[in-house]
């Protein structure tokens, strides 16, 4: 069985000294680590799952764990019974009621050598089933946890609390994400935007879009009118992710009301879903040949320019490459053995 | 542009941009769930039917967790063309006992039910067979070797 770890993002701009870290931690751990925010401030955008992808594709943690690696989304909204079982699934092993998974899991992997990768754990009732694989005497398994909870982090073997990146560091990501179109310059418009990003990797992200949109000065000048009218303020949970929500709701200020709306439309999807572009005309209300025309969209042009509008933005990803169905898009891995 | 359709091309989203969208749309979301559930034109869960969102729908978990989150809305998607769930064997968790008992009692053309070889509890169970009874028009019920080890 075959597929593909997470790729690094395109945009990644390196981190040396902090992937030097997890790497020295990952290699020597037997059991269990995490990687977790280790600030005041949100925890979210920290780059805690970009890091452990860049793991997951590193040469020398890849020749560590010979037998392969596994990438297991979780999010708020999986129990980990239903992460084993998909696990369980894409192995190959029968899962019939009640019965236990975790002995013919022991079999599978005696003896392997495998790093598997829990992404975005809530609950420790997530982990808990995994803590109980055991790969053997001659095998090694390491779980590699990204979580917001620095507290449930520490439950679990050594934590690497990331920090925040200072000023130049900022400046040094805000610039890469900007890419050529855009100059930030210094003066007082590129530090009040490092001010507002706080060392956030997904915030300088999404503010190098609104700068891309808007322009630096005009960038500065939509945070603060935002900031002003409390708008994202208004918005539930926002109280974290201000900043960032203030630059989302500058990106989509840009777009027609009407795709703007389509747009919020896609927060029904689970999380780490991936979502074929055929069940995203399903909820738009697109018509298909093999379907029975619903209101709203009118083409399938409708779709593709819309979905591309939103990529355009970096509000989503999206996957262009042709592919095959499969039912297993929650789970990716690289197994040559098992 | 009809391969675009017929194609498995996806997208998918960074967890921060949905938490953000879910905050904008907080009072239409469930309205959203249902039009999904309107959108996909099934009237059998859990079961392929040769189109290109098999690989969406079939694994029935996620047309349990949209009817959850649209509430009313799903049921009013449905309740006129559903005439089967079949979620065998799909990591059924107890509150989904309660989801689909509220829909079997909405769904007015629903005859055969299976949800055997799931993590369903006792509430669950007795809801989903309440539910059925009060329609009495099901052909097929499968509880088979859930939790309660009950037919």
């Amino acid at each position: 069985m075959k597929a593909s770890v997470p790729p690094v993002p395109a945009d990644y701009l390196p981190r040396p000294d902090v992937e030097a870290d997890i790497r020295a931690m990952l290699l020597r751990t037997v059991g269990a680590m995490s990687l977790t925010a280790g600030f005041d401030g949100p925890a979210a955008g920290a780059g805690k799952t970009t890091l452990a992808k860049v793991m997951c594709n590193d040469s020398e943690v890849r020749r560590h764990f010979s037998d392969g690696v596994l990438w297991l989304p979780v999010g708020r909204e999986r129990t980990g019974d239903e992460v084993m079982k998909s696990l369980a699934e894409k192995m190959a092993i029968h899962v019939d009621g009640n019965g236990s998974l975790l002995p013919a899991m022991q079999a599978r992997i005696a003896g392997r050598r495998l790093l598997v990768v829990l992404d975005d754990i809530w609950f420790s009732e997530q982990v808990a089933a995994f803590v109980a694989l055991d790969a053997g005497i001659s095998g090694l398994l390491v779980l590699l946890l990204t979580t917001r909870n620095a507290q449930l982090a520490a439950t679990y073997g050594e934590s690497m609390r990331l920090q925040q990146l200072s000023e130049m560091a900022s400046l040094r990501m805000l610039t890469n994400f900007l890419g050529r179109g855009v100059k930030l310059g210094g003066g007082e418009d590129s530090e009040a935007l490092l001010r507002a990003c706080r060392g956030n990797v997904a915030m300088l992200r999404s503010v190098a879009n609104l700068c891309r949109k808007r322009g630096v000065h005009g960038a500065v000048r939509h945070l603060e009118d935002c900031r002003a009218r409390q708008i994202a303020a208004t918005l539930p949970d926002a109280s974290e992710y201000g900043t960032l929500y203030a630059a989302l709701e500058g990106t989509l200020s840009h777009l027609s009301p009407e795709l703007a709306r389509r747009a919020a439309m896609l927060a029904v999807f689970p999380e780490d879903c991936s979502v074929p572009l055929s069940v995203v005309g399903q909820l738009w209300g697109l018509p298909t040949a093999d379907l029975p025309t619903a209101a709203g969209l009118h083409t399938a042009e409708d779709l593709h320019a819309g979905v591309a509008s939103l990529e355009a933005c970096q509000l989503i990803d999206v996957d262009w490459s042709p592919q095959r169905p499969t039912n297993h898009d929650s789970l990716l891995m690289t197994f040559d053995h098992l | 542009m009809a391969s675009l359709l017929r194609s498995q091309n996806c997208l998918t989203m960074i967890d921060l941009h949905r938490d953000y969208l879910r905050c904008r749309g907080k009072s239409e979301l469930a309205i959203w769930h249902g039009e999904l559930l309107r959108g996909c034109k099934r009237s059998a869960i859990g079961v392929e039917v040769g189109h290109v969102t098999d690989s969406y729908w079939c694994p029935g978990r996620r047309w349990v967790y949209h009817a959850s989150e649209g509430a009313a809305f799903a049921i009013d998607a449905v309740k006129a063309t559903l005439t089967s769930i079949s979620l065998p064997a799909t990591a059924l968790q107890p509150e989904d006992g309660t989801v689909l008992a509220t829909m079997v009692r909405g769904c007015t053309a629903l005859t055969s039910l299976d949800v055997g070889f799931n993590n369903l509890d006792e509430r669950g169970v007795l809801e989903l067979v309440r539910a059925a009874r009060q329609r009495d028009q099901m052909v097929s019920l499968g509880f088979a070797l859930g939790s309660l080890d009950c037919y």
